[in-house]
Protein backbone atom coordinates (compact mmCIF):
# COMPACT_ATOMS: atom_id res chain seq x y z
CA UNK A 1 0.00 0.00 0.00
CA UNK A 2 2.68 2.23 0.46
CA UNK A 3 4.04 2.32 -3.08
CA UNK A 4 0.74 3.81 -4.94
CA UNK A 5 1.63 7.30 -2.42
CA UNK A 6 5.28 7.14 -3.26
CA UNK A 7 4.54 6.96 -6.84
CA UNK A 8 1.92 9.76 -7.15
CA UNK A 9 4.42 11.81 -4.60
CA UNK A 10 7.08 11.32 -7.05
CA UNK A 11 4.85 12.30 -10.62
CA UNK A 12 3.85 14.99 -8.34
CA UNK A 13 7.04 16.58 -7.57
CA UNK A 14 8.47 15.76 -10.81
CA UNK A 15 6.12 17.32 -12.70
CA UNK A 16 6.01 20.75 -10.63
CA UNK A 17 10.22 20.36 -11.23
CA UNK A 18 9.50 20.42 -14.80
CA UNK A 19 7.36 23.36 -14.98
CA UNK A 20 9.38 25.41 -12.33
CA UNK A 21 12.29 24.47 -15.17
CA UNK A 22 10.17 25.74 -17.99
CA UNK A 23 9.37 28.62 -16.31
CA UNK A 24 12.39 29.44 -15.49
CA UNK A 25 13.78 29.08 -19.12
CA UNK A 26 11.02 31.23 -20.11
CA UNK A 27 11.80 33.85 -17.26
CA UNK A 28 15.33 33.97 -18.00
CA UNK A 29 16.03 34.22 -21.78
CA UNK A 30 13.52 37.12 -21.58
CA UNK A 31 15.61 38.83 -19.20
CA UNK A 32 18.46 37.97 -20.78
CA UNK A 33 17.18 39.41 -24.26
CA UNK A 34 16.09 42.12 -23.03
CA UNK A 35 19.70 43.05 -21.46
CA UNK A 36 21.08 42.19 -24.79
CA UNK A 37 19.02 45.00 -26.38
CA UNK A 38 20.10 47.32 -23.73
CA UNK A 39 23.47 46.64 -24.34
CA UNK A 40 22.87 47.44 -28.27
CA UNK A 41 20.93 50.67 -27.64
CA UNK A 42 23.52 51.69 -25.32
CA UNK A 43 25.99 51.49 -27.73
CA UNK A 44 23.94 52.84 -30.71
CA UNK A 45 23.70 56.08 -28.21
CA UNK A 46 27.27 56.24 -28.05
CA UNK A 47 27.83 55.68 -31.56
CA UNK A 48 25.52 58.40 -32.38
CA UNK A 49 27.05 60.67 -29.66
CA UNK A 50 30.76 60.22 -30.65
CA UNK A 51 29.44 61.32 -34.55
CA UNK A 52 27.79 64.37 -33.00
CA UNK A 53 31.06 65.12 -31.03
CA UNK A 54 33.23 65.22 -34.12
CA UNK A 55 30.93 66.80 -36.80
CA UNK A 56 30.41 69.72 -34.32
CA UNK A 57 34.28 69.41 -33.92
CA UNK A 58 34.82 69.51 -37.97
CA UNK A 59 32.54 72.33 -37.94
CA UNK A 60 34.03 74.12 -35.48
CA UNK A 61 37.49 73.78 -37.16
CA UNK A 62 35.37 74.82 -40.70
CA UNK A 63 34.84 77.73 -38.80
CA UNK A 64 38.30 79.23 -37.38
CA UNK A 65 39.29 78.14 -40.85
CA UNK A 66 37.38 80.74 -42.53
CA UNK A 67 37.87 82.90 -39.75
CA UNK A 68 41.97 82.66 -40.61
CA UNK A 69 41.31 82.89 -44.43
CA UNK A 70 39.11 86.17 -44.01
CA UNK A 71 40.91 88.30 -41.25
CA UNK A 72 44.83 86.99 -41.88
CA UNK A 73 44.87 86.01 -45.69
CA UNK A 74 42.01 88.37 -46.87
CA UNK A 75 43.55 91.39 -44.74
CA UNK A 76 47.10 90.48 -45.92
CA UNK A 77 46.08 90.37 -49.65
CA UNK A 78 44.04 93.46 -49.84
CA UNK A 79 47.43 95.04 -47.96
CA UNK A 80 49.69 93.51 -50.85
CA UNK A 81 47.13 94.81 -53.55
CA UNK A 82 46.97 98.39 -52.11
CA UNK A 83 51.21 98.37 -51.72
CA UNK A 84 51.12 96.93 -55.28
CA UNK A 85 49.03 99.51 -56.26
CA UNK A 86 51.47 102.38 -55.40
CA UNK A 87 54.05 100.26 -56.38
CA UNK A 88 52.41 100.48 -59.91
CA UNK A 89 52.06 104.19 -59.87
CA UNK A 90 55.68 104.31 -59.53
CA UNK A 91 56.36 102.77 -62.40
CA UNK A 92 57.65 103.90 -65.76
CA UNK A 93 55.38 103.47 -68.96
CA UNK A 94 57.92 100.47 -70.35
CA UNK A 95 55.22 98.55 -72.05
CA UNK A 96 56.46 95.34 -70.89
CA UNK A 97 56.69 96.09 -66.76
CA UNK A 98 52.70 97.35 -67.84
CA UNK A 99 51.70 94.37 -68.85
CA UNK A 100 52.97 92.30 -65.93
CA UNK A 101 51.38 94.71 -63.41
CA UNK A 102 48.58 94.63 -64.85
CA UNK A 103 48.52 90.60 -64.60
CA UNK A 104 49.76 90.68 -61.18
CA UNK A 105 46.99 93.16 -60.14
CA UNK A 106 44.35 90.85 -61.71
CA UNK A 107 45.80 87.57 -60.14
CA UNK A 108 45.85 89.48 -56.56
CA UNK A 109 42.22 90.74 -57.87
CA UNK A 110 41.05 86.90 -58.31
CA UNK A 111 42.95 85.46 -55.19
CA UNK A 112 41.18 88.25 -52.84
CA UNK A 113 37.43 87.06 -54.34
CA UNK A 114 38.87 83.60 -53.85
CA UNK A 115 39.68 83.76 -50.77
CA UNK A 116 36.12 85.34 -49.63
CA UNK A 117 34.08 83.04 -51.49
CA UNK A 118 36.15 80.12 -49.35
CA UNK A 119 35.63 81.80 -46.13
CA UNK A 120 31.78 82.11 -46.64
CA UNK A 121 31.26 78.43 -48.06
CA UNK A 122 33.07 76.84 -45.04
CA UNK A 123 30.51 78.66 -43.05
CA UNK A 124 27.00 78.96 -44.13
CA UNK A 125 26.47 82.44 -42.58
CA UNK A 126 23.04 82.85 -44.74
CA UNK A 127 21.63 79.59 -43.09
CA UNK A 128 22.44 81.04 -39.52
CA UNK A 129 21.00 84.19 -40.20
CA UNK A 130 17.77 83.39 -42.81
CA UNK A 131 17.76 79.49 -41.69
CA UNK A 132 17.34 76.56 -44.69
CA UNK A 133 15.18 78.19 -47.54
CA UNK A 134 17.51 81.29 -48.16
CA UNK A 135 20.48 79.10 -47.63
CA UNK A 136 19.28 76.66 -49.73
CA UNK A 137 18.32 79.24 -52.50
CA UNK A 138 21.69 80.72 -52.73
CA UNK A 139 23.39 77.60 -52.58
CA UNK A 140 21.59 76.58 -56.13
CA UNK A 141 21.99 79.79 -57.02
CA UNK A 142 25.71 79.80 -56.68
CA UNK A 143 26.03 76.06 -58.08
CA UNK A 144 24.06 77.43 -61.55
CA UNK A 145 27.11 79.50 -62.28
CA UNK A 146 30.02 76.63 -62.96
CA UNK A 147 27.55 73.98 -64.37
CA UNK A 148 25.58 73.60 -67.77
CA UNK A 149 22.65 72.26 -65.72
CA UNK A 150 19.36 73.58 -64.62
CA UNK A 151 18.76 74.21 -60.58
CA UNK A 152 15.31 74.96 -59.02
CA UNK A 153 14.33 75.26 -55.54
CA UNK A 154 10.83 75.52 -54.28
CA UNK A 155 9.28 75.45 -50.61
CA UNK A 156 6.42 75.26 -49.07
CA UNK A 157 5.12 75.64 -45.36
CA UNK A 158 6.39 78.22 -42.97
CA UNK A 159 9.62 79.84 -43.93
CA UNK A 160 9.83 81.55 -40.71
CA UNK A 161 10.01 78.39 -38.42
CA UNK A 162 13.26 77.82 -37.27
CA UNK A 163 14.83 74.66 -36.48
CA UNK A 164 17.53 73.88 -34.09
CA UNK A 165 20.78 75.26 -35.11
CA UNK A 166 22.49 72.08 -35.57
CA UNK A 167 19.63 70.25 -36.90
CA UNK A 168 19.65 72.84 -39.79
CA UNK A 169 23.25 72.94 -40.13
CA UNK A 170 22.94 68.74 -40.83
CA UNK A 171 20.58 69.34 -42.79
CA UNK A 172 22.21 71.94 -45.33
CA UNK A 173 25.21 69.89 -45.59
CA UNK A 174 23.21 66.82 -46.34
CA UNK A 175 21.52 69.03 -49.03
CA UNK A 176 24.57 69.98 -50.21
CA UNK A 177 26.14 67.14 -51.00
CA UNK A 178 22.95 65.55 -52.37
CA UNK A 179 23.15 68.70 -55.09
CA UNK A 180 27.19 68.04 -55.63
CA UNK A 181 26.04 64.34 -56.17
CA UNK A 182 23.35 65.51 -58.46
CA UNK A 183 25.52 67.67 -60.34
CA UNK A 184 28.90 65.70 -60.14
CA UNK A 185 27.68 62.03 -61.06
CA UNK A 186 23.79 62.09 -62.62
CA UNK A 187 25.33 63.84 -66.12
CA UNK A 188 21.34 64.99 -66.00
CA UNK A 189 20.33 68.58 -67.19
CA UNK A 190 17.65 68.89 -64.07
CA UNK A 191 17.91 69.17 -60.64
CA UNK A 192 15.45 70.28 -58.24
CA UNK A 193 15.40 70.91 -54.67
CA UNK A 194 11.98 71.04 -52.56
CA UNK A 195 11.82 71.45 -48.96
CA UNK A 196 8.67 71.34 -47.01
CA UNK A 197 8.62 73.45 -43.73
CA UNK A 198 5.92 73.22 -40.78
CA UNK A 199 3.19 73.10 -40.44
CA UNK A 200 3.39 70.59 -43.00
CA UNK A 201 5.55 67.63 -42.03
CA UNK A 202 9.45 68.50 -43.10
CA UNK A 203 10.51 67.01 -46.07
CA UNK A 204 13.58 67.31 -48.44
CA UNK A 205 13.88 65.97 -51.57
CA UNK A 206 16.61 66.70 -54.27
CA UNK A 207 16.10 64.82 -57.73
CA UNK A 208 17.26 64.80 -60.81
CA UNK A 209 16.86 63.46 -64.20
CA UNK A 210 19.91 61.32 -64.75
CA UNK A 211 21.02 57.83 -65.19
CA UNK A 212 20.96 57.30 -61.43
CA UNK A 213 22.94 54.80 -59.52
CA UNK A 214 22.88 51.52 -58.25
CA UNK A 215 22.52 52.15 -54.50
CA UNK A 216 24.04 49.19 -53.06
CA UNK A 217 27.19 49.34 -55.77
CA UNK A 218 27.84 52.52 -54.55
CA UNK A 219 28.16 51.18 -50.85
CA UNK A 220 29.95 47.94 -51.88
CA UNK A 221 32.27 49.65 -54.33
CA UNK A 222 36.28 48.66 -53.45
CA UNK A 223 36.90 52.32 -52.87
CA UNK A 224 33.11 53.96 -51.79
CA UNK A 225 32.65 58.14 -51.38
CA UNK A 226 32.48 59.67 -48.22
CA UNK A 227 29.53 61.05 -49.30
CA UNK A 228 26.63 59.11 -48.94
CA UNK A 229 28.04 58.10 -45.58
CA UNK A 230 28.38 61.12 -44.20
CA UNK A 231 24.71 61.82 -44.82
CA UNK A 232 23.75 58.63 -43.03
CA UNK A 233 25.81 59.68 -40.53
CA UNK A 234 24.52 63.23 -39.93
CA UNK A 235 21.36 62.28 -40.24
CA UNK A 236 22.02 59.61 -38.01
CA UNK A 237 22.68 62.27 -35.30
CA UNK A 238 19.79 64.59 -35.96
CA UNK A 239 17.61 61.36 -36.00
CA UNK A 240 16.35 61.74 -39.70
CA UNK A 241 16.63 59.04 -42.22
CA UNK A 242 17.04 59.31 -46.07
CA UNK A 243 15.66 57.06 -48.93
CA UNK A 244 16.68 56.84 -52.58
CA UNK A 245 14.25 56.25 -55.14
CA UNK A 246 16.78 55.83 -57.75
CA UNK A 247 18.08 53.17 -60.38
CA UNK A 248 20.03 52.46 -63.96
CA UNK A 249 18.55 55.46 -65.95
CA UNK A 250 16.03 56.15 -63.94
CA UNK A 251 17.33 59.64 -62.26
CA UNK A 252 18.07 59.85 -59.02
CA UNK A 253 15.47 60.84 -56.28
CA UNK A 254 16.33 61.15 -52.36
CA UNK A 255 13.82 62.34 -49.67
CA UNK A 256 15.03 63.05 -46.35
CA UNK A 257 12.81 62.85 -43.67
CA UNK A 258 13.12 63.47 -39.72
CA UNK A 259 11.53 61.61 -37.28
CA UNK A 260 11.32 64.18 -34.70
CA UNK A 261 10.84 67.66 -35.61
CA UNK A 262 12.50 70.21 -32.76
CA UNK A 263 11.68 73.99 -33.15
CA UNK A 264 13.67 76.58 -32.77
CA UNK A 265 11.79 80.10 -32.79
CA UNK A 266 9.88 82.23 -34.96
CA UNK A 267 12.76 84.56 -36.34
CA UNK A 268 11.42 87.67 -37.48
CA UNK A 269 12.59 87.17 -40.91
CA UNK A 270 10.10 88.93 -42.38
CA UNK A 271 11.25 92.20 -41.67
CA UNK A 272 15.13 91.98 -42.26
CA UNK A 273 13.64 90.53 -46.25
CA UNK A 274 11.56 94.06 -46.33
CA UNK A 275 14.83 95.95 -45.11
CA UNK B 1 -11.62 6.74 -16.35
CA UNK B 2 -11.69 5.02 -19.26
CA UNK B 3 -12.80 8.10 -21.19
CA UNK B 4 -10.01 9.76 -20.57
CA UNK B 5 -8.30 7.06 -22.05
CA UNK B 6 -10.37 7.43 -25.25
CA UNK B 7 -9.98 11.23 -25.15
CA UNK B 8 -6.19 10.60 -24.95
CA UNK B 9 -6.23 8.39 -27.74
CA UNK B 10 -8.24 10.97 -29.38
CA UNK B 11 -6.15 13.76 -28.58
CA UNK B 12 -3.72 12.53 -31.38
CA UNK B 13 -5.38 13.54 -33.96
CA UNK B 14 -5.09 17.50 -33.17
CA UNK B 15 -2.04 18.00 -34.13
CA UNK B 16 -2.81 16.00 -37.29
CA UNK B 17 -5.75 18.68 -38.24
CA UNK B 18 -2.65 21.41 -37.43
CA UNK B 19 -0.72 19.70 -39.96
CA UNK B 20 -3.16 19.91 -42.56
CA UNK B 21 -3.75 23.64 -41.74
CA UNK B 22 -0.33 24.26 -42.23
CA UNK B 23 -0.26 22.92 -45.10
CA UNK B 24 2.20 22.95 -47.54
CA UNK B 25 5.19 24.33 -45.64
CA UNK B 26 8.49 23.76 -46.89
CA UNK B 27 9.89 22.08 -43.87
CA UNK B 28 13.44 21.42 -42.88
CA UNK B 29 14.13 17.78 -41.44
CA UNK B 30 13.51 18.10 -37.56
CA UNK B 31 10.66 19.72 -38.24
CA UNK B 32 9.31 16.95 -40.35
CA UNK B 33 10.49 14.29 -37.79
CA UNK B 34 8.53 16.07 -35.16
CA UNK B 35 5.95 15.68 -37.50
CA UNK B 36 6.49 12.34 -38.34
CA UNK B 37 6.46 12.15 -34.32
CA UNK B 38 2.98 13.24 -34.19
CA UNK B 39 1.68 10.78 -36.32
CA UNK B 40 3.21 8.01 -34.61
CA UNK B 41 1.58 8.83 -31.81
CA UNK B 42 -1.82 8.57 -33.95
CA UNK B 43 -1.42 5.53 -36.27
CA UNK B 44 -0.08 3.81 -32.61
CA UNK B 45 -3.49 5.10 -30.91
CA UNK B 46 -5.27 4.64 -33.67
CA UNK B 47 -4.22 1.23 -34.39
CA UNK B 48 -4.45 -0.56 -30.35
CA UNK B 49 -7.95 1.61 -29.91
CA UNK B 50 -9.19 -1.00 -32.86
CA UNK B 51 -7.41 -3.44 -31.82
CA UNK B 52 -8.41 -3.16 -28.28
CA UNK B 53 -12.30 -2.84 -29.46
CA UNK B 54 -11.87 -6.12 -31.22
CA UNK B 55 -9.88 -7.53 -28.08
CA UNK B 56 -6.66 -8.33 -30.09
CA UNK B 57 -3.31 -8.23 -28.21
CA UNK B 58 -1.70 -4.91 -28.44
CA UNK B 59 0.76 -4.44 -25.70
CA UNK B 60 4.11 -5.22 -28.18
CA UNK B 61 3.16 -2.46 -30.44
CA UNK B 62 2.90 0.05 -27.70
CA UNK B 63 6.30 -1.30 -26.76
CA UNK B 64 7.55 -0.93 -30.13
CA UNK B 65 6.01 2.60 -30.34
CA UNK B 66 8.03 3.10 -27.43
CA UNK B 67 11.20 2.78 -29.00
CA UNK B 68 10.75 4.00 -32.10
CA UNK B 69 9.22 7.73 -30.60
CA UNK B 70 12.62 7.57 -28.50
CA UNK B 71 14.75 7.18 -31.36
CA UNK B 72 12.97 9.94 -33.23
CA UNK B 73 13.10 12.15 -30.11
CA UNK B 74 16.79 11.45 -29.96
CA UNK B 75 17.55 12.37 -33.99
CA UNK B 76 15.85 15.33 -33.17
CA UNK B 77 17.71 16.58 -30.43
CA UNK B 78 20.98 15.34 -32.33
CA UNK B 79 20.19 17.37 -35.06
CA UNK B 80 19.57 20.50 -32.59
CA UNK B 81 22.40 20.20 -30.52
CA UNK B 82 25.34 22.65 -31.25
CA UNK B 83 27.54 20.71 -29.12
CA UNK B 84 29.20 17.80 -30.21
CA UNK B 85 29.54 16.15 -26.29
CA UNK B 86 25.37 16.53 -25.98
CA UNK B 87 25.27 14.80 -29.83
CA UNK B 88 27.21 12.00 -28.83
CA UNK B 89 25.42 12.02 -25.59
CA UNK B 90 22.00 11.80 -27.31
CA UNK B 91 23.39 8.44 -29.53
CA UNK B 92 25.39 6.96 -26.48
CA UNK B 93 21.85 6.97 -24.91
CA UNK B 94 19.71 5.92 -27.39
CA UNK B 95 21.82 2.85 -28.31
CA UNK B 96 22.23 1.78 -24.64
CA UNK B 97 18.04 2.03 -24.21
CA UNK B 98 17.48 -0.01 -27.52
CA UNK B 99 20.26 -2.69 -25.94
CA UNK B 100 18.84 -2.61 -22.40
CA UNK B 101 15.04 -2.79 -23.73
CA UNK B 102 16.24 -5.73 -26.05
CA UNK B 103 16.69 -8.16 -22.75
CA UNK B 104 12.98 -8.09 -22.29
CA UNK B 105 12.59 -9.16 -25.93
CA UNK B 106 9.17 -10.90 -24.77
CA UNK B 107 7.42 -7.77 -24.64
CA UNK B 108 8.29 -6.89 -28.04
CA UNK B 109 8.51 -10.23 -30.24
CA UNK B 110 5.54 -11.99 -28.04
CA UNK B 111 2.47 -10.77 -29.96
CA UNK B 112 0.48 -11.95 -27.28
CA UNK B 113 2.43 -10.41 -24.57
CA UNK B 114 0.09 -8.48 -21.84
CA UNK B 115 3.07 -6.47 -20.45
CA UNK B 116 5.14 -3.77 -20.79
CA UNK B 117 9.21 -3.40 -21.71
CA UNK B 118 10.01 -3.35 -18.20
CA UNK B 119 13.75 -1.45 -19.48
CA UNK B 120 12.80 0.81 -22.48
CA UNK B 121 9.82 3.46 -20.80
CA UNK B 122 12.58 4.32 -18.31
CA UNK B 123 15.68 4.30 -19.68
CA UNK B 124 14.06 6.53 -23.31
CA UNK B 125 12.40 8.50 -20.22
CA UNK B 126 15.18 9.67 -18.42
CA UNK B 127 16.91 9.95 -21.57
CA UNK B 128 14.34 12.25 -23.04
CA UNK B 129 14.22 14.33 -19.85
CA UNK B 130 18.19 14.80 -20.28
CA UNK B 131 18.13 15.75 -23.74
CA UNK B 132 14.95 18.07 -23.38
CA UNK B 133 16.72 19.75 -20.68
CA UNK B 134 19.70 19.97 -22.20
CA UNK B 135 18.16 21.33 -25.12
CA UNK B 136 16.55 24.49 -22.63
CA UNK B 137 20.25 25.24 -21.96
CA UNK B 138 21.49 25.48 -24.95
CA UNK B 139 18.39 27.56 -25.59
CA UNK B 140 19.02 30.33 -22.87
CA UNK B 141 23.28 29.99 -23.79
CA UNK B 142 23.00 30.95 -27.51
CA UNK B 143 19.83 34.11 -26.76
CA UNK B 144 18.87 33.42 -30.39
CA UNK B 145 15.05 33.23 -30.22
CA UNK B 146 13.57 36.53 -28.90
CA UNK B 147 10.36 34.85 -28.21
CA UNK B 148 10.15 31.24 -27.00
CA UNK B 149 6.29 31.14 -26.79
CA UNK B 150 6.64 31.54 -30.84
CA UNK B 151 9.17 28.91 -31.17
CA UNK B 152 8.05 25.41 -32.44
CA UNK B 153 10.89 23.34 -30.98
CA UNK B 154 10.29 25.31 -27.01
CA UNK B 155 6.26 23.78 -27.63
CA UNK B 156 8.00 20.78 -28.50
CA UNK B 157 10.33 20.40 -25.51
CA UNK B 158 8.55 21.47 -23.01
CA UNK B 159 5.75 19.31 -23.87
CA UNK B 160 8.28 16.05 -23.98
CA UNK B 161 9.66 17.49 -20.96
CA UNK B 162 6.03 17.15 -19.38
CA UNK B 163 4.98 14.22 -20.24
CA UNK B 164 8.14 12.27 -19.75
CA UNK B 165 9.07 13.64 -16.76
CA UNK B 166 5.53 12.92 -14.89
CA UNK B 167 5.36 9.50 -16.08
CA UNK B 168 8.76 8.19 -15.15
CA UNK B 169 8.00 7.41 -11.68
CA UNK B 170 4.57 5.30 -13.17
CA UNK B 171 7.12 3.53 -15.35
CA UNK B 172 10.36 3.51 -12.15
CA UNK B 173 7.50 1.27 -9.92
CA UNK B 174 5.86 -1.16 -13.50
CA UNK B 175 6.01 -3.81 -11.43
CA UNK B 176 3.56 -2.18 -9.42
CA UNK B 177 1.49 -0.28 -11.48
CA UNK B 178 1.25 -1.24 -14.97
CA UNK B 179 2.21 -4.87 -15.05
CA UNK B 180 -0.05 -5.91 -12.20
CA UNK B 181 -3.34 -6.07 -11.84
CA UNK B 182 -5.52 -4.49 -13.82
CA UNK B 183 -7.10 -1.95 -11.56
CA UNK B 184 -3.75 -1.01 -10.41
CA UNK B 185 -2.93 -0.66 -14.38
CA UNK B 186 -5.75 1.55 -14.73
CA UNK B 187 -5.28 3.91 -12.28
CA UNK B 188 -1.77 4.92 -13.40
CA UNK B 189 -2.93 4.80 -16.90
CA UNK B 190 -5.10 8.20 -16.18
CA UNK B 191 -2.22 9.84 -15.34
CA UNK B 192 -0.27 9.18 -18.61
CA UNK B 193 -3.38 9.68 -20.73
CA UNK B 194 -4.08 13.43 -19.34
CA UNK B 195 0.03 13.71 -19.96
CA UNK B 196 -0.70 12.24 -23.04
CA UNK B 197 -3.31 14.76 -24.07
CA UNK B 198 -1.29 17.86 -22.71
CA UNK B 199 1.78 16.19 -24.98
CA UNK B 200 -0.29 16.72 -27.93
CA UNK B 201 -1.56 20.04 -27.35
CA UNK B 202 1.76 21.38 -27.21
CA UNK B 203 2.82 19.25 -30.42
CA UNK B 204 -0.04 20.91 -31.93
CA UNK B 205 1.38 24.82 -30.82
CA UNK B 206 4.77 23.32 -31.88
CA UNK B 207 3.51 22.67 -35.60
CA UNK B 208 1.40 25.50 -35.16
CA UNK B 209 4.55 27.60 -34.92
CA UNK B 210 6.62 25.81 -37.50
CA UNK B 211 7.90 27.92 -40.21
CA UNK B 212 10.96 27.48 -42.91
CA UNK B 213 14.48 27.80 -41.82
CA UNK B 214 16.25 28.90 -38.60
CA UNK B 215 16.61 26.66 -35.86
CA UNK B 216 18.38 27.46 -32.69
N1 LIG C 1 22.44 61.79 -58.07
C1 LIG C 1 23.26 60.78 -58.46
N2 LIG C 1 23.19 60.32 -59.73
C2 LIG C 1 24.00 59.31 -60.13
N3 LIG C 1 24.90 58.70 -59.35
C3 LIG C 1 25.04 59.14 -58.09
C4 LIG C 1 24.23 60.20 -57.57
N4 LIG C 1 24.55 60.39 -56.28
C5 LIG C 1 25.52 59.50 -56.01
N5 LIG C 1 25.83 58.76 -57.08
C6 LIG C 1 26.78 57.65 -57.14
O1 LIG C 1 27.12 57.26 -55.81
C7 LIG C 1 28.50 57.26 -55.64
C8 LIG C 1 28.87 57.65 -54.23
O2 LIG C 1 28.64 59.02 -53.98
P1 LIG C 1 29.39 59.76 -52.83
O3 LIG C 1 29.37 58.87 -51.62
O4 LIG C 1 28.81 61.11 -52.66
O5 LIG C 1 30.89 59.81 -53.30
P2 LIG C 1 31.60 60.90 -54.20
O6 LIG C 1 30.62 61.98 -54.47
O7 LIG C 1 32.74 61.31 -53.39
O8 LIG C 1 31.99 60.13 -55.43
C9 LIG C 1 29.02 58.21 -56.67
O9 LIG C 1 30.31 57.87 -57.06
C10 LIG C 1 28.05 58.03 -57.81
O10 LIG C 1 28.43 56.96 -58.63
MG1 LIG D 1 29.56 63.00 -53.27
Amino acid sequence: MEYPYVIIIGTGIMLIMAMFIVLFVMYYQRKQIEQQMRVKDMEAEFQRKLLEVSMASTEAERRRIAQDLHDDIGALLSVTKLTFNALYGQLGSKDQAERLAKQVREALDETISHVRRISRELVPTTLERFGLPAALQEFAAKSIGSHTVRITFGYSGDENIRLEPKVELMLYRVAQELINNALKHSGGTNVHVQLSLPPETFGLVVEDNGHGFNLQEAHTRPSPGLGLDSIEGRLRVINGKINYETGPQKGCRAVVELRQLVLFEKAKKRDVEKA
Amino acid sequence: MFKIAVAADFSAVIPIIIMLINGRLKLDITQKLICSFAIIIFLKNALTYIMGELSIHNMYIYNWCNLIQGIILTIIYTILFKNSTFKLFAIFGITVSVIISLIDYQSLFDVATGNFNRFSYNTIGCLVIILTLLYFYQLIQYLQVPTLTKYSYFWFSTGALLYFAGTIFSYLFMEVTFNSTIQMRQQYWMIDAILAIIFNIFISFSIWYMKPGKTV
